[in-house]
């Protein structure tokens, strides 16, 4: 085994003297030494000719890894460090991604480069520094480049870091004998202020006693001894603190400045930076500045001014805890000093725009104890900060301040609810007129669309048109299109193979392999025959309508093209106006085409029966009746009656569904299941009666009962085309996804976006398993994944389908499951009240929180969460109701959140 | 990926000092362009800035965003600032490392107090212990500003002392230029008073470990305030990597409004927008592209413009006329260059992709400023507009009356078809994008074969375009 040749290694290696040739077997037989023995040997002329040699072996083994080449890759790498003439060619070299995973030895590469200049030395080791540190340069080969030069230790990222590192690794002098020894120590100290992620060595302990084998003890046991400058290191640890950054550089940092022990004049020093720390650090280090400036604040080492500032700009902060103690300290300051109220209660009132109404209970309290000691004006100021008061404290701080809160026009408080505006469908655009159209909306597709419903309607309709009318000329149109997709070419065999369609596939595919005569008409026949049947083993339920209906419009391009089709919907939620679907068939009468079943089927079930005035209220006025509009019952009888005229069969049925109505909600109850090896609350639907009486194949099995026991691979990701099966009944899709929602509470699956906002959009009724797929949303992992569920809880309200109580006790009987947690529905909701839907979300908690006091096993953390923001809501939407458990609860004792915030909903609700 | 090494030079560092009365901040700047033509460590001002505590930190804000990488942060970035004074107000500017946030922070003549504000644009000097004593300041001492260098300091000191060598790739550049150009689309979305403001942008959700989100949301105006939701229903305003608006954090307490801009929401696809707290004298606005995985640089918004010759030379033209105006009065420029206002809008354009104008959303104005980069051989070496003429010179494009067919080099075969004036295309990008993103280079292909631009010959060569169809085109999409 040797290291590869090629016709460039041989040449030169004609070409070597007898020196070079020893170094080429050297490292040809892995022996690191004698390489960097031989390359001793040479003269400069001859390590130049060498390195040529070495360089064309390095690229000649370039990519090649093999473990036993290992060695005579070190063996290269040092004999070419010793051949290069430049300084910045050597870093290079040593440095080349060729040898990280064949370090060479440090030592042989110091031994190789010993005999150069200290210039050459200084120039190779600041360059390897330079590096970052991802290249994993050695630290000792570049200390031992430093020592050999005698030059300055550089102070770059790598090589601080590889420093740190060094006193851990194999060491064995201690931490601190180590630190006291090196030469470079203040210039490196210097730097490790400046270099980012050191904080990481803080959890380390390094060799050395107890006490002083940490990096933070060390330092500071070294500034105690004087051997590094005290002023410089408070000066530089509160600098790095003040710059932010990691949390975990930060703690180092920090312990540090608690080794270092300042004494009152230092920390009275630098009240400029523990006034800049309590304001804008991170929460842990903000905590000790915060302490530091109460200590000088209680011995009169701060005035009051700069407290004031300091006041205003802790009390900003979001941190409860930093507030409360800064309040505290207020508190002890005003005790024996009470003279000061003048300059600092004003500060306080910065806490009354605080989002936790305990923080603004609390500054009020402390206001009000010294509201003698301030002038009219400073009380006038103080009125007009309480504005920003919750509802609830506003009365009792006008009282303190004996001033009216807020501008007298007002009072009373006029709430008005924020709801999102109703949905409005967009029309569905007819398809493509030409075949390059037609060939854009299947480009889109291909490129990865696979829920885009419109475009896919409008591509499956124009292929049918354009197959129709020149199939030759949709061909062309097509190929370029499936060519630059470079899976198509397997499309036929992937076709005939899978029994499903790919998740991440529209079905428009099968629809253009037959355009392009890529799929057998065996194949074709099997496959309708098997999908209409309703047999299909692994797809049941809206998406084996879909997969049937891409069959049928296959199987009929390639035997007899319909001239479009009847399904296409009219607007984007899959509903179809009964006025179009009639002219629809007049026309294909006319041309006396074949109507395809399922085709026909699907266009049935997407009849719009009920307008928007149905069930939208608000949103039907706006809608215009045309002649596209929703139709009434008078409408509907002059359409069937229209649909009667025609004499055909077809003709018949859709006049016998028009007169029928819109279809039953199935019947559903709500279940205890265990799925994902957990309990989880699901629905099960009853019989869809009129669909198994009317239909045939999938159709009929979409009304057959359901338990969500039972897989029938709907998949979510298809979510539009599975409520467009049957727009009007959202409840279908929901009840056979809750399982996929109750994995997104329960075990932090992802949830589909804007699969909830649609549920929730869909022109129907919302029952139970829209609810508590709500419901389930609202505990999903992630606050950007909770406003899925809030954007659709929110436009059940605005459509008037939302039920409160019922998703009010959902939400309460999902809090008992173990594996959901609480706290997420309390967060859920109030990133919906905070929209402005208090009224929604009070409705919403009127029937959870009896519930939930009920509850044993609640945490308290969450139960206080859920008291807290039914507070809100009902001070800001002037709630009244009695609750009995809450009055229970009210009357108990305690000062613990439960209870001040149970109390404060007590009062709210006029208790 | 293209870059290029800059460096830049400064006297001395910048530095903030206490002295008996009060504090000076003092800005050292490099070599930059002015009425004067290049000027090395030009002077723009010297005085007192209104509200010190506001200023020093949103100064840091923009020092921020000009170190940040919101997107695969593994190496901090470290870009200066630049600053353009316009005579009536200084404008500080950054671009983020990732390319896809620039800070502007623009100070008012209401937040400068004394002193002429001279005009030319330049970089600044930032260091770590001006952050330091940056966000020091905190008491309202007076503090003295000083953009360029100190009248002693020059008679004194000669030769620059700090050098800092930056790579400048060419995406980031490029997206420099053309976040202007975005943004010159933009309308006032919505408004919010200072608590709500707060309110909102402390809801957001924080950047985790491993840089910015992937998401984007959208928010609604309700009531007072901005409602989140995850899908763009009407009136909704993208807000693309929520997470990089941390940048902001640091001036809430001054905050007293902030106002959103940003085009209207079309689709489900995300939009660039640019978000703006107003200050006391200040405002501070970031620009964010429309993905925090994608900068501005690939936003393609201008390359129907550069694609054609027209634009290029009325950009000439009006790049004479403009002289560091705080904003650009269109019909004014037009009239001074003899040009419509359409062409010169076009020219801004132009102007915006090679950093020479930026643009200000809050005043819907154009404002010059000549970015200190090298940024003429970026703006021609736009890799879409390259590709382009890579394939008119292969000859790949035939044309068919309405529709064109481009060969690719692989073999593949792609359709352009006009309608409406906008040129579309069968190819998996374009499919992808659907015009979010601009043309494909098949469809620039197609456009600069119908303009005449033929392989191997200049525009000025060729014969003007033929009426007719070609001609509806080029009207339309202007």
């Amino acid at each position: 085994m040797r290291l590869l040749t090629s016709g460039a290694v041989d040449a030169a290696r004609a070409e070597a003297g007898p020196g070079v040739l020893d170094v080429y077997e050297a490292v040809q037989q892995g022996d690191a030494e004698r390489a960097a023995q031989c390359v001793g040997k040479l003269d400069l002329v001859q390590r130049r000719v060498c390195m040529d040699l070495l360089k064309k072996l390095r690229s000649a083994n370039r990519g090649v890894w093999t473990w036993d080449n290992r060695e005579r890759l070190r063996a290269l790498a040092v004999a070419g460090a010793g051949c290069q003439t430049g300084a910045a060619a050597a870093s290079a070299w040593i440095a080349a991604r060729d040898f990280t995973w064949a370090p060479a030895p440090d030592a042989l590469l110091l031994d190789v480069l010993a005999e150069r200049a200290p210039e050459w030395l200084a120039d190779v080791a600041h360059r390897l520094a330079e590096r970052p540190r991802s290249a994993d340069i050695s630290y000792e080969l570049m200390a031992g480049l430093v020592r050999l030069s005698g030059c300055a230790a550089p102070t770059t990222e790598a090589y601080v870091h590889g420093w740190v590192f060094s006193h851990f690794r194999g060491r064995r002098m201690s931490l601190i004998d180590g630190l006291r020894g090196d030469p470079d120590l203040t210039e490196l100290v210097a730097a490790f202020f400046v270099t980012p992620e050191v904080g990481s060595y803080a959890q380390f302990t390094f060799p050395g006693e107890p006490g002083e084998n940490t990096w933070p003890e060390a330092l500071a046991l070294l500034t105690r001894d004087g051997v590094l400058d005290r002023p410089t290191m408070v000066a530089s640890c509160l600098a790095r603190l003040l710059r932010g950054g990691r949390q975990m550089d930060e703690r180092m940092f920090l312990r540090l400045l608690g080794e270092l022990a300042l004494t009152r004049e230092e920390q009275l020093a630098h009240l400029a930076d523990w006034t800049a720390l309590a304001a804008d650090a991170s929460s842990p280090i903000a905590a000790h500045a915060q302490t530091v400036l109460g200590g000088l604040a209680l011995d009169g080492g701060l005035s009051d001014g700069r407290l004031a500032d300091v006041t205003r700009a802790v009390l900003f902060r979001t941190e409860k805890k930093l507030v409360r103690a800064q309040l505290v300290l207020l508190g002890k300051v005003l005790k024996s000093r009470p003279a000061a109220a003048g300059e600092l209660l004003p500060a306080v009132a910065e806490a009354f725009g605080h989002a936790d109404t305990d923080v603004q209970e609390r500054a009020l309290k402390l206001v009000g104890r010294h509201t003698d000691a301030l002038d009219r004006m400073q009380l006038a100021e103080l009125a007009t900060a309480a504005e920003l008061l919750t509802p609830g404290l506003r009365g009792g701080a006008a009282e303190m301040l004996g001033q009216p809160i807020g501008e007298e026009g007002e009072l009373p408080y006029a709430y008005e609810e924020f709801l999102p505006p109703a949905t409005e469908w967009t029309p569905v655009s007819p398809a493509g007129a030409t075949p390059a159209e037609v060939a854009e909306d299947v480009s889109v597709l291909l490129a990865g669309a696979p829920n885009d419903l419109v475009t896919f309607e409008r591509a499956l309709d124009g292929l049918m048109r354009q197959a129709a009318r020149d199939r030759a000329a949709l061909t062309d149109a097509l190929r370029p299109v499936v060519e630059a997709q470079r899976w198509w070419e397997h499309i036929g065999s992937w076709i005939e193979r899978q029994d499903s369609f790919h998740f991440l596939a529209s079905g428009i595919e099968i629809v253009v392999a037959a355009v392009l005569g890529q799929l057998r008409m065996e194949v074709l026949h099997r496959r309708v025959q098997h999908t209409s049947s309703g047999a299909s083993a692994t797809r049941g339920g809206p998406a084996a309508v879909r997969d049937a209906r891409c069959w049928e419009a296959a199987h009929r391009i390639h035997s007899d093209p319909s001239p479009f089709l009847l399904a296409t919907p009219t607007d984007s939620s899959g509903a179809l106006e009964a006025a179009v679907l009639v002219e629809r068939l007049e026309e294909y009468t006319r041309l006396g085409a074949r109507v395809g079943e399922m085709d026909f089927g699907q266009a049935l079930l997407r009849v719009r029966f009920e307008g928007p005035s149905g069930i939208d209220g608000a949103a039907g006025a706006v809608a215009p009746p045309g002649p596209e509009g929703p139709a009434g019952d008078a409408q509907l009888s002059v359409l069937a009656a229209r649909a009667d005229a025609l004499g055909t069969s077809h003709g018949t049925r859709l006049a016998q569904h028009l007169r029928g109505g819109s279809l039953p909600a199935p019947e559903s109850h709500r279940e205890h299941r265990e799925i994902y090896r957990a309990r989880t609350v699901l629905v099960d639907l009853g019989e869809l009666p009129g669909l198994q009486e009317r239909f045939g194949g999938p159709l009929a099995r979409l009304g057959r009962p359901v338990t969500p026991a039972e897989p029938d691979h709907s998949p979510v990701t298809h979510y539009r085309h599975l409520l467009a099966v049957l727009p009007a009944q959202p409840e279908l899709v929901a009840a056979r996804l809750l399982h996929f929602m109750s994995g997104v509470a329960c075990h932090n699956f992802a949830p589909q976006q804007g699969y909830l906002a649609a549920l929730a959009e869909a022109p129907g009724p919302a029952g139970q398993a829209v609810h508590l797929s709500v419901a389930y949303g609202l505990a999903a992992r992630r606050p950007q994944d909770r406003l899925e569920a809030v954007d659709a809880l929110l436009v059940l309200a605005a459509r008037g389908t939302l039920d409160p109580e019922r998703l009010g006790a959902d939400i309460a009987e999902l809090a008992e499951l173990t594996l959901i947690k609480p706290g997420r529905f309390a967060d859920g909701l109030r990133a919906g009240a905070g929209t402005g839907a208090y009224a929604t979300v009070w409705a919403i908690l009127r029937t959870t929180l009896p519930a939930l006091l009920a509850q044993e096993s609640l945490p308290a953390k969450a139960l206080g969460d859920f008291l807290e923001l039914g507070a809100d809501c009902a001070e800001r939407c002037a709630a009244r109701a009695g609750i009995p458990e809450l009055t229970e609860r009210a009357s108990r004792a305690g000062t613990s959140r439960v209870q001040n915030q149970a109390r404060r909903l007590h009062r709210a609700l006029g208790g | 990926m293209t870059r290029s090494l800059q460096a830049v030079a400064y006297h001395r560092p910048s530095a903030l000092e206490s002295g008996p009365l009060g504090q000076r901040l003092g800005l050292e700047t490099s070599r930059g362009v002015t009425p004067a033509g290049r000027v090395d460590h030009p002077r723009f001002f010297s005085g007192f800035v209104t509200e010190p505590r506001t200023a020093a930190a949103a100064l840091l804000a923009v020092a921020d965003v000009a170190a940040a990488r919101y997107w695969q942060p593994q190496r901090p970035a470290s870009y200066d600032p630049v600053v353009t004074g316009s005579g009536d107000r200084l404008r500080f500017e950054s671009f983020s490392g990732c390319g896809g946030v620039l800070a502007r922070l623009d100070i008012l003549s209401a937040g400068l107090d004394g002193g002429e504000v001279g005009h030319g644009t330049t970089n600044v000097d930032v260091n770590h212990p001006l952050r330091e004593a940056l966000s020091r300041v905190g008491s309202d001492d007076p503090l003295h500003l000083r953009v360029g260098p100190d009248e002693l300091a020059v008679t004194t000191v000669d030769g620059a002392v700090i050098e800092k060598k930056v790579p400048l790739p060419d995406r980031w550049l490029r997206g420099f230029a053309e976040a202007q150009v975005v943004a010159c689309g933009f309308e006032l979305r919505a408004e919010l008073p200072a608590a709500e403001a707060v309110r909102f942008l402390r809801g957001l959700p924080r950047a985790g470990a491993r840089g910015a989100s992937r998401g984007a949301m959208w928010v609604v105006p309700a009531g007072r305030g901005l409602r989140p939701t995850t899908r763009p229903v009407p009136g909704a305003v993208c807000l693309p990597g929520p997470e990089r608006l941390s940048a902001l954090q640091r001036v809430l307490r001054h905050a007293t409004a902030l106002r959103v801009y940003g085009p209207a929401a079309t689709d489900a696809s995300p939009l660039a927008g640019a978000w703006e707290v107003a200050l006391p004298g200040m405002r501070l606005t970031l620009t964010l592209s429309p993905d925090a995985a994608r900068g501005f640089s690939g936003e393609g918004g201008v390359l129907d413009a550069l694609a054609g010759a027209e634009a290029a030379e009325d950009a000439e033209l009006v790049s004479v006329l403009l002289a560091w105006e705080p904003r650009i009065d269109l019909a004014e420029l037009a009239s001074s260059a003899g040009l419509s206002v359409e062409r010169v809008r076009a020219a801004l354009v132009y102007l915006g992709t090679s950093g020479r104008v930026g643009y200000d959303a809050a005043e819907a104005a154009y404002f010059h400023r000549e970015l200190p980069y090298d940024s003429d051989r970026v703006e021609r070496h736009n890799p879409r507009l390259r590709n382009a003429r890579a394939l008119v010179a292969r000859h790949a494009v035939t044309l068919d009356a309405e529709m064109a067919t481009v060969r690719a080099k692989d073999g593949h075969v792609h359709r352009v078809r006009a309608e409406g004036g906008v040129l579309t295309c069968t190819c998996p990008w374009w499919a992808k994008y659907r015009g979010g993103r601009g043309p494909c280079k098949h469809a620039l292909a197609v456009r600069l074969v119908r303009r005449g631009e033929i392989a191997g010959a200049s525009p000025a060569d060729m014969p003007a375009p033929v009426a007719g169809a070609e001609a509806t085109i080029e009207g339309n999409a202007r």
